[in-house]
């Protein structure tokens, strides 16, 4: 039980935690009770009420820095628009056949993803510039998923290497949702992308069987809910104070109630 | 004065039956969890009272007072009085105005 405890930040176990477990100790926990006491743990990183959890750890960015950042985010919003391009010219590429049968030859869309995957790449080198190292899991996540998305992004057929590009992202925006680094909005938007791409696929496969020219509708639309995903990784960035506005003040990057 | 409640979102009822709870005195979380479960007729669970009483003591509606070996009571302050007494002046208006249509409805 002091395991899930421990999910919660400190300033709060140093206020509540004896009284906290001295309940516990009580009255034993159901399952129900430990899922509450997730949902609570969360519930304090991400509004925290004790004081000294209030604020936001604040980040000192140099001007360049800071300017960098936001180029880059601004980078990752862009490749979201060269992602949704890419699957389109995938989709409308000419039908071939084989002794398998027709598939849809969409090579001519691969410059595309590839320029769309090096700007998400941009957005998640800026992400490394901007988040701190005390954000040990938001980051190794990030650059995790730098190979595996550059790689896995450009051959679909390779999509084991591209799911655990998925996975850095997911942990990238969990980690940075903990440490109060992103807003919770760019966090749901990320995991949704992530998670609504997979389950699309997950679906589809079971759903059009070896028809490969309903997969490939199947991969674009696929592709396509993993949007969100790139505007949360920009969006995150893009936020920060332009340099003009505040050129020598640390940021803290969340104002929560 | 007092402070509304809704601002506490998913908090605000529980932080209605913590209030209600303290109402007749101190109570440590336990005692808090069973008065609640008795009153509400279903189970709070911990990290919902504890996202509540943090809210609560936050706001200055409710005061901790010193543990009790590992337990820590808390009671109600006078902001935190005259808050629950709004809540309630509330709700019996509420619960008035409900009441008094159905009946109005009825054959």
């Amino acid at each position: 039980m002091s395991r899930l405890v421990r999910m919660y930040p400190a300033a709060w176990r140093k206020r509540y935690e004896g009284e906290f477990l001295a309940l516990l100790n009580e009255r034993p926990a159901t399952f129900a009770d430990r899922v509450d006491i997730v949902r609570g743990a969360l519930d304090a990183r991400i509004h925290p009420q004790v004081q000294g959890a209030a604020a936001p750890p604040a980040i000192e960015l140099s001007a360049d820095d800071l300017r960098v950042a936001r180029r880059l985010g601004f980078a990752a919003i862009l490749g979201a628009a060269v992602w949704v391009a890419t699957w389109f010219v995938a989709s409308i590429g000419p039908i071939v056949y084989d002794d398998q049968g027709a598939y849809r030859d969409g090579a001519a869309a691969l410059p595309l993803a590839v320029v769309a995957m090096l700007l998400l790449i941009g957005g998640l080198l800026g992400q490394l510039i901007y988040l701190p190292g005390s954000a040990r899991l938001a980051r190794t996540s990030a650059g995790l998923s730098i190979p595996f998305l550059l790689i896995g992004g450009t051959a679909p057929w390779l999509w084991q290497i591209f799911l655990i590009g998925l996975i850095g992202l997911v942990g990238l925006a969990v980690g940075a949702a903990v440490g109060r680094h992103w807003p919770i909005l760019a966090t749901v938007a990320v995991v949704g992308g992530c998670l609504g791409m997979v389950a699309i696929v997950a679906v589809g496969a079971g759903a059009v069987g070896g028809d490969r020219l309903a997969g490939a509708t199947f991969i674009a639309l696929a592709a396509t809910a993993m949007v969100p995903a790139w505007l949360g990784l920009g969006g995150s960035l893009v936020r920060l104070p332009s340099v003009g506005d505040h050129p020598a003040e640390p940021i803290s990057p969340l104002t929560t109630g | 004065m007092s402070q509304p409640l809704g601002e506490l979102g998913r908090f605000a009822e529980p932080s209605l039956y913590i209030l209600v709870s303290l109402s007749d005195g101190p109570k440590h979380g336990y005692a808090i969890m069973t008065d609640v479960e008795e009153i509400s007729g279903s189970a709070m669970g911990p990290g919902t009272l504890y996202g509540a009483l943090a809210r609560l003591e936050r706001r200055g509606l409710i005061e901790a007072l010193e543990p009790e070996e590992r337990r820590r009571p808390y009671r109600l302050t006078a902001l935190g009085e005259t808050t629950l007494q709004a809540q309630l002046d509330s709700l019996r208006g509420f619960v008035r105005t409900g009441l008094a249509r159905l009946e109005g409805k009825a054959p």
